[in-house]
């Protein structure tokens, strides 16, 4: 009986974690195809999503049946909930993947910006990607110290995010004509800020699995 | 189930064919009980039947020769001793068997009593007839139904214990537990809620101990003896008794009428027996509901 | 909110003859709350309840150390009144235990025992705690039928009627659903809940749902010992000792 629940639940695990491998793959392409403008890749992510939002519903399900077959308490409990609740963050952040890929095909139409217009996403991007991957390990080591770290970076993003913000200031004043393709930047830097904050939602999550604390809607320490 | 088929499997056949054996043997043993219980009651029947006419049941016994002559005496004579044998057995030993049951559990005194009980219940009941004879009639200077009496209580005493004792241990531990939960104190739980729980195992016991005395023919012989007149001096005089009078006329007497009214008595002694026992069955038998 | 405590058990050990049952049980049960007692069989969960009211002294054999207090004294000194004791602590036990009489004797019995009062009074004792129990309905016409006549859940609810009409404060129950249906269950598990304003209730169960749904406290046993004691909701989400977490999610053993 109880062998039969801790096998049902590792396979849960087993596919979410295949989920966020997948949605992090999703992002990067997304990433990349905005960088060298590849519309075609942006229009695969953006076909891909589709399945990624049917596995997200076969995931749901299957914690729906767990938690009524088997009425989990304690820690089994806390990782089903917590298995529930990040499936529906990755599915989020699998969105803003999408946004990303659209923001490819938004910006090909555009007429390309003069060199000191463009934008560098360069660094936000690393620091994004890094968070998400570690994300992808502290939801398969349940690593409680990762998801701290992950966390922290998180103010790294939001900071690199103002910048980006003041710099799309001063380009909309310089290039009125290009406010078009400043806005699709703005949003750009917007999506990773806010895959950031998912990633952060994630790792508190599994902290919360771990040692049943929530530490959300709170000041750190 | 996969381990399973490759295992070779038992035939049934044995296992079939040694359960319909012992059904039969035990189909057997009931029929034999029941066809000794059948010749019992038909022989009976076919000797005393002609005896059972309502003066035999309505008038005393006489000396052979004189008309009319029943066993009214000896069945009041029965009755009396029994129930006199009851009135002084029956409290003691409940209160006996309680005791046994609720406070002597781990009780070296308990252990005892309940040995000699045992041993009581063991002892031919001629025995006591004699013990009875010592300590009553002879200093007395006379037989009586009340030595009678004495004699068949002594034999019941043990009886009546023992089957309180087992129909009190059968309550269970929780409907105890239950009324000193309310706050009941031991006696009262005792009395008032073991008991009452138990109390058709109390009057089976007392009903079948009583069906026992009335058929007790050996210490009557040397306490209450016979007589063919009705028990009206029954502390002082020898008292009659169904069993006895049944022995004194079908073994002691050289008179064919005195035979066929022996056999007679047998009868109404073996129907007012059954009738007890079946009767005790059925009005439990309905109780349990 | 501060609660009051009713029942407090301290240093608390218990021998079935030679051999000890509980070791160093300390325990606080807080007024009008329910208290779930749960743990493997054989952990001495039921054991440790038989000493609220001192019903183990039945046994000769059976003997506990330390201290029992309620409100603040202590039950287990010789001085004790337990016929008082057994008065205000009120048991209900695995198996419905109904006495060999009618279903209106059966409340009526602690009543007599306890009260002097008219017969009208009785009555309407009676009918409260028949109420109380929920079973009114089904017996107001059968009153003066034989309590064994109920069903396993009916007669469960009677006992529970009967230990009400005695007005204890603190009522203990020994796995009170574990030989009766779901249905039944469900009936008693409510009325454990609204008994709760008025008494403080201390519960055995090995349904460890059961004990999720209905209590306020959990205490875990474990081999005798007390390993864990919290608010209930905490002991199901986060409990903090591994014997614990393993026992509530079953993977014991």
């Amino acid at each position: 009986m109880k062998a039969h629940f801790a096998i049902e639940l590792e396979n849960i695990l087993q596919r979410t974690r295949v989920q966020g491998t997948r949605i992090a793959e999703a992002i990067e392409r997304a990433l990349s195809s905005f960088r060298e403008g590849d519309t075609t890749r942006a229009e695969e992510v953006i076909q891909a999503d589709k399945f990624i939002d049917q596995e997200e519903i076969r995931i749901e399900e299957e914690c729906l049946k767990l938690l009524a077959l088997y009425q989990p308490v304690a820690s089994d409990l806390r990782t089903l909930i917590s298995v529930l609740k990040i499936n529906t963050t990755l599915e989020r952040m699998a969105d803003f993947g999408c946004h990303m890929a659209e923001r490819t095909i938004n910006t090909a139409r555009l007429p390309q910006p003069a060199n000191d217009a463009v934008f560098d996403f360069v660094p936000m991007q690393k620091t994004v990607l890094s968070m998400i991957h570690d994300t992808l390990t502290v939801i398969t080591r349940s690593d409680v110290d990762l998801a701290y770290s992950v966390i922290e970076r998180d103010n790294t993003v939001d900071s690199m995010r103002r910048e980006h913000r003041t710099r799309v200031q001063t380009t909309l004043h310089q290039y009125p004509n290009h406010a078009e393709y400043c806005l699709e930047c703005h949003g750009l830097a917007r999506d990773l800020e806010r895959t950031a904050d998912l990633c952060t939602d994630i790792c508190e999550h599994i902290i919360y699995m771990r040692t049943a604390r929530i530490i959300r809607h709170q000041e750190p320490h | 189930m996969n381990n399973c088929s490759t295992l070779k499997r038992r035939s049934p056949i044995f296992r079939k064919f040694s359960n319909i054996v012992m059904n039969c043997f035990c189909l057997l043993s009931i029929t034999l009980a029941l066809f000794a219980m059948y010749s019992i009651l038909v022989t009976v029947w076919q000797h005393g039947s002609d005896a059972l006419t309502w003066e035999f049941l309505t008038e005393p016994s006489k000396p052979y020769g004189e008309e009319n002559a029943g066993i009214a005496n000896a069945l009041l004579g029965t009755l009396y001793m029994s129930l006199g044998a009851a009135l002084m057995a029956v409290i003691p030993a409940m209160a006996a068997g309680i005791w046994l049951a609720e406070f002597g559990k781990n009780n070296k005194i308990a252990t005892i009593l309940r040995f000699c009980g045992n041993v009581l219940m063991g002892i031919p009941s001629i025995i006591i007839g004699l013990f009875v004879y010592v300590l009553i009639v002879i200093p007395a200077g006379h037989f009586s139904g009340w030595a009678g009496a004495i004699a068949l209580s002594i034999i019941m005493f043990p009886v009546i214990m023992r089957t309180t004792e087992d129909s009190i241990n059968m309550v269970p531990d929780t409907l105890r537990e239950s009324a000193l939960a309310l706050g009941m104190t031991r006696m009262r739980a005792t009395l008032s809620i073991v008991s009452r729980s138990a109390k058709n195992g109390l009057i089976t016991g007392v009903l079948l101990s009583l069906a026992r005395v009335s058929g007790e023919t050996a210490p009557l012989l040397f306490t209450a003896l016979f007589a063919d007149v009705y028990p009206n001096h029954f502390f002082e005089q020898p008292t009659a008794s169904i069993p006895v009078l049944i022995n004194e006329y079908t073994n002691n007497s050289p008179f064919e009428a005195m035979h066929n009214m022996g056999w007679g008595a047998a009868l109404v002694i073996a129907l007012v027996i059954l009738a007890i026992n079946i009767l005790t069955r059925i009005i439990f038998h309905e109780n349990k509901h | 909110m501060k609660t009051n405590i009713k029942i407090s058990a301290r240093n608390l050990n218990f021998y079935y003859g030679k051999h000890q049952a509980l070791f160093e049980n300390n325990l606080d049960i807080p007024e009008k709350k329910i208290t779930a007692i749960i743990g493997p069989s054989g952990c001495g969960k039921s054991t440790h309840l038989r000493i609220y009211n001192r019903i183990f002294n039945l046994y000769g054999d059976q003997r506990a150390e330390g201290e029992v207090l309620l409100d603040g004294a202590n039950i287990l000194s010789p001085s004790t009144d337990i016929l008082e004791l057994r008065h205000r602590v009120g048991m209900i036990f695995q198996k419905p235990t109904p006495f060999p009489m009618s279903i209106y004797d059966n409340v009526a019995y602690p009543l007599k025992l306890h009260y002097k009062m008219s017969k009208s009074e009785t009555e309407a004792r009676v009918e409260q705690a028949l109420r109380h129990a929920y079973l009114w309905e089904e017996v107001k016409d059968k009153l003066n039928s034989s309590g064994m006549a109920l069903s396993g859940g009916q007669q469960q609810r009677l006992c529970i009627a009967r230990a009400l009409a005695a007005e204890p404060e603190v009522l203990l129950m020994d796995e009170p659903t574990s030989a009766i249906d779901p249905i039944a269950t469900h009936h008693i598990e409510e009325l454990t809940m609204e008994l709760k304003q008025k008494l403080t209730i201390v519960m055995v169960t090995h349904n460890m749902q059961q004990a999720s749904r209905i209590s306020d406290y959990t205490a875990f046993f474990y081999k005798g010992q007390i390993v864990e004691v919290g608010e209930t909701a905490r002991i199901f989400t986060n409990p903090t000792h591994q014997q614990t977490e393993d026992y509530i999610t079953g993977r014991f053993g």
